[in-house]
């Protein structure tokens, strides 16, 4: 299966993936966002969220080191990755002990000439639900392939 | 002090915020909490492969500096509802990143307000940039 649009509609199964207090800590430390509103429980009761939220893109979390529609993608080179673009669609906030149902698309692949040739652009989709099978995130990646370098 | 909405002007340039140099302990540091472990953002021979000089950050680096700007930018105020950025230059390790804001549409009748979001390198090269929505409470 070569890095085309035969890859549209391609899906990963569900998995489940559980927002933990600890991940949320090491993940606004490494990015260095003080807010208290990710990990002072008291101050985020004292707001309207009544309680701990995750930052917004902590959603990457979701989705990275899980199960991917392109992992199994024959020569598929993590080298000629790039990230081109990354949306996120918050239909309710993401909060410590939450857990969530998964699953990523393969929505749609374009090329496109670029200054080191030949470029496919992979779009691929995730969206995250809750117990209640309603949404909390739709993250949608937009994947450069280098296909000449 | 954080935005509120009645504040809010179309046009408005919001105040920067200037985040400390990317520095590679906070690449790896990353790419622990973010589970993404592509070696081109922690190991210079892979990078080198692929054609770059070095390692470079993380698109989604940038892109959580500009989630914690908008955070910022609201404190608990407001809900973030999207952000949507396109990643145009890569940033390596020692650049220093400063975020930018500006407000370009307001609507009264559900309390949102879209933001032109935008992370810029030390010799003034945007980035990532895209947008930010908000809803206040």
């Amino acid at each position: 299966m070569p890095v085309d649009r035969s890859l549209v509609g391609k899906k990963t199964p569900v998995y489940t993936f559980e927002v933990e207090k600890g991940h949320i800590r090491r993940f606004v430390e490494a990015v260095g966002d003080p807010s208290p509103l990710y990990v002072d429980e008291e101050f985020a009761k004292a707001t309207p969220f009544r309680g701990l939220i995750a930052p917004p893109t902590f959603a990457t979390a979701l989705t990275m080191n899980m199960p991917s529609p392109l992992s199994d993608v024959p020569d598929f080179e993590l080298r000629r990755v790039l990230h081109g673009e990354q949306e996120y669609v918050y239909h309710r906030p993401m909060r410590p002990g939450d857990k969530y149902w998964i699953q990523q698309e393969i929505t749609d692949v374009y090329d496109r000439q670029g200054k080191s040739g030949r470029m496919t652009f992979i779009v691929v989709e995730a969206v995250a639900r809750d117990i209640n099978d309603l949404p909390v995130v739709t993250c949608r990646s937009t994947i450069v392939y280098r296909q000449d370098i | 002090m954080a935005l509120t909405f009645e504040h809010l002007r179309e046009g408005m340039e919001l105040e920067p915020l200037v985040k400390p140099p990317v520095d590679r302990v906070q690449l790896v540091k990353y790419a622990g909490a973010s589970g993404d472990f592509n070696p081109l953002h922690t190991v210079d021979d892979f990078a080198r492969q692929a054609g770059l000089d070095g390692v470079i950050a993380h698109g989604m680096l940038s892109m959580g500096f500009l989630g914690q700007y908008v955070r910022h930018l609201v404190d608990a105020g407001a809900d973030i509802k999207r952000m949507q950025v396109r990643f145009s230059r890569m940033v390596k390790p020692g650049d220093v990143l400063t975020c930018k804001g500006k407000v370009i549409a307001v609507r009264q009748n559900d309390r949102t307000a879209e933001l032109e979001i935008a992370a810029v390198n030390q010799r003034g090269e945007v980035v990532t940039a895209g947008k930010a929505e908000v809803r206040f409470f």
